[in-house]
């Protein structure tokens, strides 16, 4: 009879190993995961220009704590909701016809069980690369709200102005992500 | 009977001054981007034509918003403005406004501002507004001329609120007014030194307003306190405090309240289809018994023109505008 449960015991727990390696592994695969959104400002007036809907796929793997994972923002999804803002976004400044997408890489970025924590990593732009850091938040170990704020002019990226208006050139990222 | 319909309607729409504080839903909290005056309605800046088709009228194609439909090409060192209102009512119509504006700048930093124009029904003439403005574009400007200081949020149809405190059309003061503005937060304040009027009739409009106006980013929200101060006869401040909040929830249905001590109006606005607006609101002032209820609606078709029907218990108005 102990021997017995000893076996089931050893059975049991090597099952949840190998259910932990096929866990990193499964998740290592791509799929949408989620969307990005910016935030400027111009003047005059402290205008908000909000551009969301951007879609992310990627593909990522979190093992022992720890999420390595490269994030493809597709920038032709962007949407600022206005037609010929759009346009000017797409054409002049983040040149999407060049550089489609913008990728965000992070590796072995610690997590939490749940709640805030800080996060850095490597966004490449407009065929420039540059670190990346700021804050996140986990809810139910696998919904990611991370945001930061990028220098347009680090990554090659014309200030925004369109008939008096110029965009000031700290631009607010937020990437929502579902790791499945 | 009938002058006094037509005096009331022409107080009731007659405003001189045309702005969108509802375009709060698309992250102007302010109306600096559009106008050249930083308190709103006048002179459209080239980015205010272009906002007009971009996201405010119903239809219209590439550059159609610039000056006489793009017959001109837009100049750095000019906007102009020319619009003509024409009032429609059961017995009468009119044309309320004939007025040309114009603001030259060196380096849109400094500005000289003017206008002039028939007013009403007897196409009084005027010169309503004449200012200088030196403005740093982000976080400071300084006028001094003649033009309605700031006090709660300029509405496109400025009620009884103002209208009977020294807003009405006409009532343009001289003063000399700062304004202070950053992502959160405007301050203005203004010395009133007159209204061209005073020496003819012996009265003495003087006095100050101020305004702290509050505009938390994201929140699609404008809301402040004002404060008029006119000293009368004797000497004596008479004060005017007022309360105004608009806020958007969506794009296309937003709130709008203001109110002072003797004074307040509510209003909903709900676009169902862009360019079209739908605005009940109700509305009571020192002047009435009981509070009134109309129905507002608006339709910019296209750039250049708009028109508004007003609809209330005992009559309608119709506004027809166009402007080059």
């Amino acid at each position: 009879m102990k021997t017995f449960l000893f076996a089931l015991t050893l059975m049991c727990a090597t099952s949840h190993c190998i259910a932990n390696d096929l866990e990193s592994i499964i998740r290592n695969l791509e799929g949408e995961l989620g969307t990005a959104k910016f935030e400027a400002v111009g003047n005059p007036g402290f205008l908000t220009i909000e551009g969301d809907k951007g879609s992310i796929t990627g593909k990522y793997s979190k093992a022992g704590g720890k999420l390595t994972g490269s994030f493809d923002i597709d920038l032709n999804s962007l949407s600022t909701d206005m037609e010929l803002r759009d346009e000017h976004m797409k054409t002049k400044y983040l040149e999407t016809k060049k550089y489609p997408k913008a990728t965000l890489t992070v590796e072995n970025v610690v997590l939490p069980k749940d709640g805030y924590f800080k996060f850095a990593g490597k966004l490449s732009l407009h065929g420039k690369t540059n670190a990346a850091s700021g804050d996140c938040l986990l809810k139910e170990a696998v919904n990611f709200e991370c945001k930061f704020k990028i220098a347009l002019t680090d990554y090659g990226i014309a200030i925004p102005e369109w008939k008096g208006v110029t965009v000031a050139k700290d631009v607010n990222i937020v990437v929502r992500v579902a790791l499945k | 009977m009938r002058k006094m319909l037509i005096l009331w309607s022409a107080w009731l729409l007659s405003n001189p001054l045309f702005s969108f504080p509802q375009n709060v839903r698309f992250g102007y909290p302010t109306c600096a981007s559009c106008h050249v005056n930083p308190n709103g309605g006048g002179v459209l800046t080239p980015y205010g034509r272009s906002t007009l088709s971009e996201a405010m009228t119903t239809w219209s194609y590439n550059g159609e918003e610039n000056l006489l439909y793009g017959l001109f090409k837009p100049s750095k060192r000019i906007d102009v403005a020319a619009d003509v209102r024409y009032l429609v009512l059961p017995e009468q119509r009119f044309s309320m406004q004939k007025e040309f504006e114009f603001a030259l700048n060196w380096s849109r930093y400094i500005y000289g501002v003017a206008s002039s124009g028939m007013y009403g029904p007897l196409d009084t003439p005027d010169s309503r507004r004449y200012y200088l403005m030196a403005t740093d574009q982000k976080n400071f400007w300084i006028k001094a001329g003649r033009f309605f200081p700031n006090y709660g949020i300029m509405s496109n149809e400025h009620y009884m609120l103002y209208r009977g405190r020294n807003f009405n059309q006409g009532q343009e003061t001289w003063n000399i007014e700062g304004i202070y503005r950053n992502n959160w937060i405007e301050i203005s304040a203004a010395a009133v030194l007159g209204h061209p009027d005073d020496q003819q009739f012996g009265t003495k409009t003087e006095g100050f307003t101020s305004r702290i106006l509050i505009t938390p980013p994201k929140w699609k929200l404008t809301t402040g306190i004002s404060f008029l101060g006119l000293f009368d006869e004797l000497g004596y401040l008479q004060p005017y405090p007022a309360f105004s909040a608009i806020w958007a929830p969506y794009k296309q249905l937003w709130f709008e309240t203001q109110a002072g001590e003797e004074d307040a109006f509510f209003r909903i606005g709900v676009e169902p289809y862009r360019g079209f607006s739908i605005k009940p609101q109700v509305e009571h002032t020192y002047l009435d018994e009981h509070p009134k209820y109309s129905v507002i609606l608006e339709w910019l078709p296209r750039p250049h023109f708009d028109v508004q029907a007003v609809f209330e218990s005992e009559r309608y108005i119709f506004m027809y505008h166009f402007y080059i």
